[in-house]
């Protein structure tokens, strides 16, 4: 494990997408799959699982059938393996390992017990394997079972304490443990758990004399009250386990050997398809000294969503209902997910075979059609327009904009209009404003004008459309005075070596990393070596008390339980002089990452669709699967082969019909959330709701006419000989965009801003913007200044206009839609009533800013 | 154990259904082993947060027989109660002795931590040592989000009035910003004092907002796709509930001191501290579930009802460090931490305190409210047992004093003791802040064994090192 080159790391990384590559297979099988029409029926009888699957017709015997393991090798009295039985239907793989038969020609050498094979005496036999009307031989060998076989607490103990539940963050592997039995989180520094196992607790925790009187068997046996409830059947794997090792002296043994990976078959990917829904898993461990142990029975299974997938204490899967959901095996500190995919026939289901307008409807609606879903179709010119402008500049069109596109006959318009948004200086600031969310730009952070350097090389990047991979190498490499120096603010606004490490890996591989600064991931295979090894990237940037970033030639990082120095993520070793910011961005903007385009490409997608294909955004990990897999692939590999082109994918995106469709549902989507049948209605923002309501109201000018104003405000200021220092303030000003929120890099924390969920700034994280209601949100739109005193100005704006006119334009401005007769009569009977016209305008204005299709994206 | 449906007992309140649905569902009494004081007895808290560290010895845990050179210069009297004794500085709260409950071991278990003003504020509102990996919301929060409101026309979690020092240690964390707390300002002492964004804003009378109202509601349905959205659903329930806040007259009752008699408002002290005390009361009395009182005299506040200016500016919290006996003005020139802050002895300090909370305490027991208000008194330290060179005493974390009353907390009870000069806990027991936060959960009957999941799937216990305090129960 020392010498993690570049390629192991990446390898490494791989294995966390590694249903890519079968994923596409499965896809590809069930489009070749036909309704069996021959009668002969041997298939296993319907799995009494849910009354909600509706069963399709039977198979016939399936043309192949596939056993795992090929060969069997007991190396000790206790080893066993477990089988997996798997028939090839028309392509689509079944399991079959709960109905084969499996038998062993030699009994006292090999016996079988369900599916699982396990030594009895050394020498040579055969299984046989019937199953789907085929029979497979398996070899087996048998070699030391006369020798003791001790249970080692290592690897076998602890899993077992992981297995049962008691070393999880919410029982005694919280940091505090719990009733006083204290165990680290999923066994991740067994030294706290030897100790606290055989010493701690008065020793009264293991009685070595009589096992099963020791605390720890009979507390989850609930033989004594236990606030954690059974944890542990007799007929339990672990059960033996734990009897066993204590009646063998509960040794605490900490061999220098380590589990290496494991390997679990059936393989990254499963699709379960009506009837069959139900799927075995084998999984097999290695060690650092080139041993093998099958830990079905004792390693952890974990469904991500229970209520579609469930599994047992055996690594059986059971398919509940239509979905998706991965299953996470944990075994010590190595971490694997099998992505499930759950197909069941909806009645009246027909494909529709909706327009696709280029290869992400092309995916989205394999994935749709996969599991059953109808995409809603196309939505309004005006919807669109809204959508589109709030997504791409963070404002919404003007009336006049509106009017135009309206009334536009071309056929391609909407595709025109993403090319000219994609074009503004409107794009590149809302763009920014987004990046610095999470990259800390502040004059909290970054002081003596620092943020409006960073803020300004942001702008400027978005600006020209810089090569995503350009702007994250330029970031991740910047050293110098961080006053002239604009990128290298990204290490003053994150000085620690754990804050460089969280925000890089959650910005750049869209990884929350900070559990595993003190234990290792309870949800993933990140370790703390894999936090400090990032940590150790870092290690010898240094910013000076001047503000000049620059590196040192010295500076390490130790693992806080192992102390051994760690090579940081990247570099081949700790020794070369290569600055190892270098080697790490190398690493990460390498085509083929399995990180850097996917999390881009992801949180495009994100913005544009209002939830990620991985979701959250930044919380990529083995449990948390996209809902796409192909889409998010293919798109990460689009992302690559144009050079990183943000403007590409997002014009690829914003043209695709899934972006383009309507918010409404159809019987056959409503039930969806997350496969993009239909678009999302969601809130704006805080700094689009500020210039919403400013543009709506025309308490701000629309951005064409601000660019005219700036121009004007530029040559007075010249021909008035460039040295007015007011004039040179308001110049500065309507340069940075002030007046709008969603047009500044870092808008003012204002109480509207914050109400309304505005990000302090202070984490990398998109969760820091809060986006769902609240009732000081209410409050402030029902009575706060900002409606209220805005309002008034429209009031103003509107004096000249006749009552249909009027209206006419607020609506415009407002929802990017004429009115409809009826809001015509109900509006203008309001405003005919009224004692005071002025009042009644400021009223209506109002009025509208508190619709509910105001205050949302649609 | 009673049954877990707690009827409400101020009837006029007009609890709606939400709220008898929180009463229900918030007090879980599927209570499993660890809950074992567990009652639910109260269905509000009221926290008098006396910031800056309040001086121990010279006030809940008198100590006559420390060296003359350190000792307190304050009498040691009798209370109602027998056997309790406090200084004279509490001579009137002495009288409500037979309702509280002095916890005098109260303790910071690893000494540092929240040893200075900022931390021990965020200790105290949080009930957690600052600087974990999760840094806990406030206890308020937390108790709104879990139990929810009766009065869903009032915020359920109040800080009266609240000083600009909160805004980075009252937080509330991972949870929904909605739980935040609600900080009114302002000094309730002052005649012209209105909540901001409870009342409607100027200009618009309730008549004009009531067009308003209207008008949305008759254009509000153009889009028709809208209730398929939790959020849209959710922002409409919400808009009404603000609605309501901003138009029902108690709402404005609640807040209006006004509608008080003189004599009671009188009792409490025509001054800041003892409209914020009675405020409290009143808010209390109107169904809030959650409501903390951080009431130092502000730098323009009022005494008898007449204005009265401080020149001590914001520093006239408990943090005596210098001159602590000081019969006014602690008089230190050139500025510095403690300069202008007033005596512990003087009306300003523990004279206005005492007249609030006696009054306080008697008041909620004549009301019949300390039957189901739980009441802390606490600050976030204590003081050293010696006086410093500047006549002053530090900060001290090894030992402070806390007073319970009310949802069932024994009455005329000590809890814990010190040694000759105050400085260290001689009791077997000894009680810590995370301690007072356990306490609090379950007197309102909150399942501790049941976590809040942060935002990242990490599971948060409620006051996870911490035991309730036993003799409160």
């Amino acid at each position: 494990m020392s010498n993690f080159s570049n390629a192991d790391r990446s390898l490494c990384g791989q294995n966390r997408f590694g249903y890519r590559r079968t994923w596409g297979l499965t896809v590809a099988l069930l489009f070749c799959l036909v309704s069996a029409g021959s009668a002969q029926h041997v298939a296993p009888p319907a799995n009494s699982v849910s009354g909600r699957i509706h069963p399709v017709a039977a198979s016939t015997l399936p043309e192949r059938v596939e056993v795992y393991p090929t060969t069997v090798k007991l190396g000790s009295r206790r080893a066993y393996r477990q089988f997996v039985v798997t028939g090839y239907f028309h392509g689509e793989s079944r399991d079959l390992t709960p109905l084969a038969v499996i038998r062993s020609t030699n009994p006292h050498i090999a016996t079988v017990s369900g599916s699982r094979v396990s030594a009895v005496g050394d020498g040579n036999t055969t299984l046989s394997v019937l199953a789907g009307g085929r029979t497979v031989q398996v070899s087996v060998v048998v070699a030391n079972s006369a020798a003791p076989d001790p249970v080692q607490f290592k690897f076998e103990t602890l899993a077992i304490l992981t297995k049962q539940g008691c070393a999880t963050g919410s029982c005694h592997g919280s940091p505090h443990g719990k009733g006083g039995f204290s165990l680290s989180l999923f066994g991740y520094d067994p030294r706290i758990d030897s100790v606290s196992l055989t010493r701690d607790g008065f020793n009264r925790r293991l009685n070595v004399m009589d096992p099963t009187d020791s605390l720890i068997m009979k507390k989850p046996l609930l033989q004594i009250p236990h606030v954690g409830g059974k944890r542990l059947r007799k007929t339990d794997a672990g059960y033996q386990v734990l009897r066993n090792w204590i009646y063998e002296g509960a040794h605490v043994d900490l061999p220098k050997t380590e589990c290496t990976k494991i390997v679990i078959t059936p393989g990254s990917s499963r699709l379960l398809h009506a009837p069959n829904l139900r799927q075995q898993l084998s999984v097999l461990a290695s060690y650092s000294d080139g041993s093998t142990r099958d830990v079905s029975a004792i390693a952890a299974y974990e469904s991500s969503n229970p209520n579609l997938v469930k599994v047992d204490t055996d690594g059986l899967i059971t398919g509940l209902d239509r979905g998706q959901a991965a299953i996470s095996v944990r075994y010590l500190d190595k971490f694997q997910s099998v992505f499930v995919t759950v197909v069941q026939d909806v009645p009246g289901f027909a494909w529709s075979s909706p327009r696709e307008n280029n290869v992400v409807d092309k995916l989205v609606d394999a994935k749709l059609r996969q599991l059953q879903y109808l995409p809603s179709g196309l939505c309004t010119d005006s919807v669109f327009l809204r959508r589109v402008y709030l997504d791409l500049t963070g404002l919404p069109p003007t009336a006049a904009q509106v009017r135009a596109f309206l009334q536009d006959g071309h056929t391609d318009k909407r595709s025109q209009l993403i090319d000219v948004l994609l074009g503004t200086e409107e794009f590149a600031r809302f763009q920014a404003l987004k990046k610095a969310d999470l990259m800390r730009v502040s004059p909290r952070t970054l002081k003596s004008g620092r943020a409006d350097l960073f803020a300004q090389w942001l702008v400027e990047a978005f600006r020209k459309n810089m090569p995503y991979d350009q702007f994250a190498r330029t970031l991740l490499t910047s050293s110098g005075n961080t006053a002239q120096v604009a990128p290298a603010n990204y290490f003053v606004a994150i000085p620690t070596m754990e804050e460089r490490t969280e925000m890089t890996a959650q910005l750049f591989m869209g990884t929350r990393v900070e559990c595993t600064k003190c234990h290792n991931h309870p949800f993933e295979n990140w370790t703390m070596r894999d936090y400090y090894s990032i940590g150790a990237v870092f290690a010898r940037t240094q910013v000076t008390q001047d503000g000049i970033v620059q590196l040192a030639s010295t500076g390490e990082v130790q693992h806080p339980t192992t102390k051994e120095t760690m090579i940081p993520w990247g570099s081949v070793s700790g020794q070369s002089t290569m600055d190892r910011r270098a080697a790490f961005a190398a690493w990460l903007t390498q085509p083929g990452n399995p990180f850097f385009a996917r999390v881009e490409v992801n949180r495009m997608w994100a913005d544009l669709m209002g939830r990620g294909i991985v979701n959250p955004v930044d919380d990529f990990r083995s449990s948390n699967p996209p809902a796409n897999v192909p889409l998010l692939d293919a798109l990460a590999q689009e992302f690559e082969r144009s050079g990183y082109d943000r403007k590409h994918i997002l014009r690829l995106l914003c043209n695709s019909r899934t972006y383009q469709s309507d918010t409404q549902p159809n019987k056959f989507n409503q039930t969806d959330e997350a496969l993009f049948s239909h678009a999302r209605i969601r809130m704006l923002t805080a700094e689009q709701l500020k210039d919403a309501i400013g543009l709506t109201t025309s308490a701000l000018l629309p951005p064409a006419q601000f660019a005219v104003e700036e121009q004007k405000l530029r040559e007075k200021f010249t021909a008035d000989g460039g040295k007015s220092e007011p004039m040179k303030r308001e110049l500065a000003q309507m340069e940075g965009r002030m007046q709008y929120a969603t047009q500044r890099p870092y808008p003012e924390p204002s109480a509207f801003n914050t109400t309304f969920g505005q990000p302090l700034r202070e984490t990398a994280c998109t969760c820091e913007r809060q986006n769902s209601p609240t009732l000081l949100e209410a409050l402030e739109l029902l009575n706060g200044g900002t409606a209220y005193h805005m309002a008034q100005v429209g009031a103003q704006h509107y004096t000249g206009f006749t009552n249909a006119a009027l209206i006419e334009d607020l609506y415009l401005s407002a929802l990017a839609r004429f009115p409809t007769p009826k809001e015509q009569a109900v509006a203008g009977q309001y405003l005919a009533r009224a004692s005071s016209r002025e009042n009644a305008v400021t009223d209506l204005v109002w009025t509208v800013l508190n619709t509910q299709e105001f205050l949302f994206q649609h | 154990m009673s049954s877990g449906l707690h009827l409400p007992r101020r009837n006029f309140i007009g609890i709606g259904l939400g709220g008898m649905l929180a009463a229900m569902t918030g007090i879980d009494l599927s209570a499993s082993a660890e809950r074992s004081v567990g009652t639910g007895k109260a269905k509000q808290v009221l926290v008098i947060f006396e910031q800056g560290g309040v001086s121990q010895m010279d006030t809940w845990d008198p100590k006559p027989d420390a060296p003359a050179e350190h000792r307190s210069p304050f009498k040691t009297i009798k209370t109602k109660a027998d056997g309790v004794y406090f200084t004279e500085l509490l001579s009137r709260t002495a009288q409500v002795a037979d309702k509280l409950t002095v916890v005098r071991c109260m303790t910071q278990p690893t000494p540092g931590i929240g040893n200075s003003h900022p931390k021990g504020s965020q200790y105290i509102f949080s009930g957690e040592a600052p600087g974990g990996p999760v840094e806990m919301p406030d206890i308020g929060c937390v108790v709104a989000h879990r139990v929810g409101t009766d009065a869903l026309y009032l915020p359920s979690n109040i800080l009266l009035p609240g000083t600009s020092e909160q805004a980075p240690t009252s937080q509330v964390g991972f949870l929904p910003p909605g739980y935040a707390v609600f900080k009114t300002g302002g000094s309730p002492a002052d005649p012209t004092w209105k909540v901001p964004n409870l009342g409607l804003a100027a200009g618009i009378d309730e008549r004009r907002f009531k067009d308003r109202r209207d008008l949305l509601s008759s254009l509000d349905v153009g889009y028709v796709n809208a209730g398929r959205s939790k959020d849209v659903e959710a922002m409409r329930a919400l808009m009404g509930q603000a609605a309501d806040m901003l138009t029902n007259p108690l709402t404005r009752k609640a807040f209006d001191l006004g509608s008080e008699p003189t004599a009671v408002r009188e009792k409490y002290g025509l001054g800041h501290r003892g409209q914020c005390y009675l405020l409290a009361r009143k808010l209390i009395e109107s169904g809030v579930r959650y409501v903390t009182i951080d009431a130092r005299e502000p730098m323009n506040s009022y005494r008898d009802g007449k204005p009265v200016h401080y020149d001590g500016g914001n520093n006239m919290n408990w943090d005596h460090h210098d001159a602590i006996y000081a019969t006014g003005n602690t008089n230190i020139k050139g500025g510095g931490a403690g300069a202008g802050r007033f005596g512990i002895q003087t009306w300003p300090m523990m004279g206005s305190t005492d007249q609030a909370f006696s009054t306080l305490i008697e008041d909620m027991h004549q009301r019949g409210l300390l039957a189901e208000t739980l009441v802390c008194f606490v600050t976030e330290f204590g003081r050293t047992p010696h006086i410093n060179e500047r006549q002053g005493r530090d900060h001290w974390t090894h030992s402070f004093s806390f007073a319970f009353a009310g949802a069932g907390v024994p009455g005329g009870q000590v809890v814990g003791s010190t040694d000759r000069d105050g400085g260290y806990i001689t009791s077997s027991m000894a009680y810590t802040i995370e301690d007072y936060a356990a306490t609090i959960y379950e007197k309102l009957g909150i399942d501790r064994t049941k976590p809040i999941p942060t935002a990242a799937g990490r599971p948060i216990y409620l006051a996870s090192k911490g035991k309730p305090i036993v003799e409160l129960f």
